[in-house]
């Protein structure tokens, strides 16, 4: 069976690394290296904190940290600090991903768990890698509510002007949003999930960096289940923007669900609305899915991780 | 028989289709005591949506109430009204016979209204069918006018993913998002009624429509021509057979019958730079913004599911004047 190629764009919170062991633990995927951003955390925090699962694990993959910062803003969080000793190759992150990308002979599935620079700065520096990426699978934003703000998904929020650059970058995008993957109430503990998890859990809980309130519910492991299990999932093809210049808003992603796109004045002075073009559309937005089902994949396949236990 | 004291209230309406259903409702309700009605943009403009008002109340025999017209135009941005939906003149092309105007006041909408609320000897509430921009001129008029209002109730206002009037804006809010800020900010009782929380969810069949105001006469084949219209706009006659929403209704019973529907207090304020989310009311339900006691300003509404359908019925009877 031919594998999907994956990279994955992350930080270190622990949701993100169950989301990288599920990956690691599926037959159906490969992955081929790991980049990671700032965020809540330095991209170097973050790469130790991949280290350390992918040490727990028995996997050696290239990690590498990325961007430091977002493109037009100072860090839009106080970074929080806890640096972990770990083994991080000395490369730009976008070089490295566009060398893969080029290496590879089939498309590549990128997995973006954070925030957009490191994409961002790749596609900018090589636009030709738009043709070797399969799709972006990005486990993040909102259009119903925010997790950072009232109003912003803090991995769109910490780089909102990369991300609105990457949503338009011509690369089939596919957004998970934390209304699908947890819902505002409805939500697992991550730290409580692992505890029930047992094997290596505990130590890489650990080690990864600490939980901060917008990232203690389990989110990106449900979301990659899509890529193992397709039949589960559907999506609704929109417009969407993120908002860069409210004052309230900021970082808030705008879906035109409704399928308007404003109000034209004809030349006979009817108004009418206008429908959203089709090539207007740029994200492929997944539906609501049974996450009862999704979720018993999840621990399923990861639940049984000891000491060494890596990829299946 | 003791007599029950009747609810004092103030209507703001930009009197397109749905309107009309809820000013017949209002004025003829014998729990409300309709103090004056007020003309506004949104649906339609405010000359036309003061004319619907006029005509509607002369319908129904309520030319005693006095009716005003308000500002032609929001207080920033440009005026945007909505044919698309409730036809040129509001009412979904219906021709009234003949243009009543013996209620009309010489006054502004905000003159008037403040006049009968410092008037009348009990606080005064008010409802809002259309965007804040009377309300608004009002405050900004008369501050100690705030002392007198009741309660104040906005058909308007959306969480995010149930709005109509753009990607993430309730028609209502951005009409004039300036206006909904100051009035938002204005320290008042204020309850918000959504579409996606209160009046989408009180649905109207046609069938039942046409049966409850088939016996209604002349009136009746009015009320089906306008909600023809309106409904038709809506979508309502394409693919399956759903009930529809006329969305002002359930406003008015929400000041009449509080206990079919619940609140929570929440904080919520206008975005007014964002071009993407120009008018977007951000509703803070989960308090994510962690905003105090004090500092959450509105009462955001919900109707409760097993009273949909009770509404509906009491809605149907008081538009033909039958509570």
């Amino acid at each position: 069976m031919d594998k999907r190629k994956l990279i994955f764009d992350m930080d270190s919170d622990a949701d993100n690394l169950l989301a990288l062991a599920y990956a690691l633990r599926s037959p159906e995927l490969e992955v081929l290296g790991v980049v990671t951003g700032h965020g809540f955390y330095q991209p170097e925090t973050a790469a130790a904190g991949v280290n350390a699962l992918l040490s727990e694990m028995g996997v050696e993959l290239p990690v590498i940290a990325g961007a430091q910062r977002p493109l037009m803003r100072a860090n839009m969080e106080k970074v929080l600090e806890r640096p972990v000793p770990g083994k991080v190759m000395d490369t730009a992150a976008w070089d490295w991903m566009y060398q893969t990308l080029k290496a590879s002979e089939e498309k590549v599935t990128i997995c973006l768990l954070g925030t957009a620079t490191n994409l961002m700065h790749m596609l900018h520096k090589y636009p030709d890698a738009a043709e070797k990426i399969e799709k972006i699978l990005f486990a993040g934003g909102a259009f119903r509510f925010g997790t950072v703000t009232a109003s912003a998904c803090h991995k769109v929020y910490f780089d909102a002007e990369g991300m609105q650059f990457l949503m338009h970058a011509g690369v089939p995008f596919y957004v998970a949003t934390v209304d699908v993957t947890s819902g505002y109430e409805g939500g697992t503990d991550v730290a409580a999930f692992m505890e029930k998890l047992g094997g290596v859990w505990g130590d890489v809980a650990a080690k990864a960096a600490p939980a901060v309130p917008a990232t203690r519910v389990l989110r990106a492991p449900l979301a990659m289940v899509s890529l193992t299990h397709p039949e589960l999932f559907g999506y609704g093809h929109y417009k969407c923007n993120v908002e860069l210049h409210g004052a309230l808003t900021y970082g808030m992603t705008v879906i035109y669900r409704n399928g308007f796109d404003g109000v034209i004045e004809l030349e006979n002075g009817e108004k009418v609305r206008v429908e959203v073009a089709e090539k207007d559309k740029n994200v492929w937005d997944m539906k609501e899915f049974d996450r009862q089902q999704v979720m018993a994949i999840v621990t399923e396949r990861i639940g049984g991780v000891t000491k060494n236990g890596g990829a299946a | 028989m003791s007599e029950v004291k009747k609810i004092p209230v103030i209507l703001d309406a930009d009197t397109g289709v749905d309107d009309t259903m809820a000013l017949l409702l209002a004025a003829q309700h014998p729990a409300l005591n309709v103090l004056a009605i007020t003309g506004t943009f949104g649906n339609t403009t405010t000359e036309y949506a003061t004319k619907n008002t006029l005509n509607a109340m002369a319908m129904c025999g309520r030319e005693d109430i006095p009716v005003a017209a308000g500002t032609p135009v929001p207080w920033k941005k440009e005026l945007r009204t909505s044919p698309y939906i409730h036809g040129d003149n509001g009412v979904g092309e219906y021709e009234y016979p003949e243009n009543h105007t013996a209620a009309l006041s010489g006054e502004y909408a905000w003159d008037l209204t403040y006049r009968k609320i410092m008037e009348h000897p009990e606080k005064v509430n008010y409802i809002a069918q259309g965007p804040l921009t009377n309300l608004a001129t009002m405050l900004r008029k008369y501050p100690e006018v705030k002392e007198r209002l009741d309660k104040v109730i906005y058909m308007g206002g959306e969480l995010r993913g149930d709005s109509a009037g753009s990607q993430c804006a309730s028609v209502n809010v951005f009409h004039d998002p300036d206006a909904a800020q100051y009035v938002l900010k204005a320290g008042l009782d204020f309850h918000m009624c959504s579409g996606g929380a209160v009046t989408c969810h009180v649905g109207f069949g046609w069938d039942e429509l046409e049966e409850n105001f088939g016996d209604w006469g002349d009136k009746g084949k009015v009320i089906l021509h306008m909600l023809k219209f309106y409904f038709g706009k809506c979508g309502a006659f394409e693919g399956e057979v759903r009930k529809m929403p006329i969305h002002d209704t359930p406003v008015i019973m929400y000041l009449v019958e509080p206990e079919c529907f619940t609140t929570e207090r929440v904080h919520c304020e206008v975005e007014l730079d964002g071009p993407e989310s120009y008018g977007y009311s951000l509703i803070d339900l989960y308090n994510i913004n962690g905003w105090s006691e004090e500092e959450k300003n509105i009462h955001f509404v919900r109707v409760k599911p097993d009273k949909t359908g009770y509404l509906a019925q009491r809605i149907m009877k008081g538009i033909k004047g039958e509570l």
